[in-house]
């Protein structure tokens, strides 16, 4: 801790995990937890905590409004409850595409998100050990796509391979394998022109998220998964959903393309 | 005013989710979350744009919820589930912080911490938002959300590494 500045309460680590601080008292608690295990571990138990919630919660906000709900934002309204209550269709069906549009917040989670929050979370992981450094990301490089395919396939049990992103403006660099609780993975590295690492990771287990775009995001990163019809994709960079959701499209493009798909 | 009606629907995924965390009876929370729609859209000449629509339903459905838990303690039916109880099924069930867990978790919280917790850390709204659907000064909100967070942090971070033995 820096001799100077006011000591650390709780409440400031509130604040700091709810990004209410001013920046200079921020890099103070930056400076601070970088000292401080205990305080460390406890923001980040804070983090989890709130992920948790948000994932546990996120299934109300995919559900259908219920009509009953929508007539009452009616000038003439029919007499209240019971919820099940018979709508007047057209009005309710218009109220129903508003709503459906707008979803707000952490409504990309499905009900029951914690296997989805496993992936992605193991999805960051493999970002943050592999996703910096670009002489450590692979084991095999790109520029080899014939063995880089029989590899990953082989290993992935299904056919696959590393698809071009260059429409996304990502070029290959290369690709690793790995395994986690449940078998093998593999993880294939991408960069962009500004040369920030953008990582793909790949498990054989399309049963483990449901069908759809799921998104998480850490200080650092980001990582949208999806299930295709073999496997568990997750992309990872650097925060932003809408970037993700883009180069997501662009690999569900290029596997389409893939023959035997 | 149709355009006012999509705004308030547009915040109705977040009412429902936010009073399905208090109440975790979905139907008396869609009752609540109706009885808010109903006296914001009576109401809807004392909203002024360009004003925080979210944090002036969240108000309405705060104080109408605030009312009925008045109402009901007055009746001796309502008693608080046993969290530690909850706990330790779950516990023996999976070594993970499984969802369900944090909901019985986040429902051994008293009122006050859990309302903080959830319109903070998951309708993220700031500080002043809350303070001002709470009815309390923004320091009371931050008091709420340490002493709910290290409650929560007490009942499900048992951290996901499992226990190891140091050997010499």
């Amino acid at each position: 801790m820096t001799g100077e500045s006011k000591p650390v309460t709780l409440e400031d680590l509130q604040a700091y995990v709810d990004d209410e601080l001013v920046p200079e008292r921020r890099r103070e608690i930056d400076l601070y937890l970088a000292d401080n295990e205990d305080d460390a571990a406890r923001v980040a138990a804070y983090r989890r905590q709130d992920q948790a919630l948000r994932v546990a919660l996120a299934g109300v906000g995919d559900e259908q409004i219920p009509e009953a709900l929508l007539v009452t934002l009616q000038d003439q309204r029919p007499p209240r409850r019971p919820l099940a209550w018979v709508p007047q269709a057209a009005a309710a069906l218009v109220f129903l595409a508003i709503g459906g549009a707008l979803g707000w917040g952490y409504g990309q989670l499905p009900a029951s998100g914690a296997q989805e929050q496993r992936f992605l979370e193991e999805a960051l992981a493999m970002h943050r050990v592999f996703g910096n450094d670009r002489q450590y990301a692979v084991e095999m490089a790109g520029t080899d796509g014939d063995s880089l395919r029989t590899l990953l396939s082989a290993w992935l049990d299904a056919p696959i391979m590393a698809p071009d992103l260059k429409t996304a403006g990502l070029s290959l660099v290369g690709a690793r394998l790995l395994a986690n609780d449940h078998g093998p993975a593999a993880l294939l590295v991408y960069e962009t022109a500004a040369g920030e690492l953008v990582t793909c990771y790949i498990t054989a287990e399309a049963k483990r998220l449901a069908p759809g775009k799921v998104y998480l995001e850490e200080a650092a990163a980001g990582s949208l998964a999806w299930p295709t019809k073999h496997h568990a994709y997750a992309i990872t960079a650097g925060p932003g959903r809408e970037r993700l959701v883009q180069i997501a499209d662009a690999v569900n493009a290029e596997l389409k393309q893939m023959p035997g798909w | 005013m149709d355009d006012l009606a999509g705004m308030i629907t547009a915040e109705i995924p977040a009412l429902r989710r936010y009073a399905r965390a208090l109440m975790r009876d979905a139907e008396r929370a869609d009752d609540l979350v109706q009885d808010c729609l109903m006296r914001a859209w009576s109401r809807r000449h004392l909203w002024r744009q360009p004003g925080n629509l979210r944090a002036w339903l969240f108000t309405i459905m705060h104080n109408l919820y605030a009312n009925q838990m008045r109402s009901l303690s007055r009746q001796p039916r309502f008693a608080p589930s046993d969290a530690a109880e909850h706990l330790g099924q779950s516990a023996r069930q999976s070594d993970h912080v499984e969802t369900s867990e944090v909901l019985d978790a986040l429902h051994s919280l008293n009122d006050d911490q859990r309302q903080a917790i959830l319109l903070v850390a998951v309708e993220g709204l700031r500080y002043e938002e809350a303070a001002s659907v709470l009815g309390v000064p923004v320091g009371t909100v931050m008091s709420r959300l340490s002493r709910g967070r290290e409650r929560l942090r007490e009942l499900t971070d048992r951290g996901d590494v499992p226990p190891i033995r140091r050997v010499k």
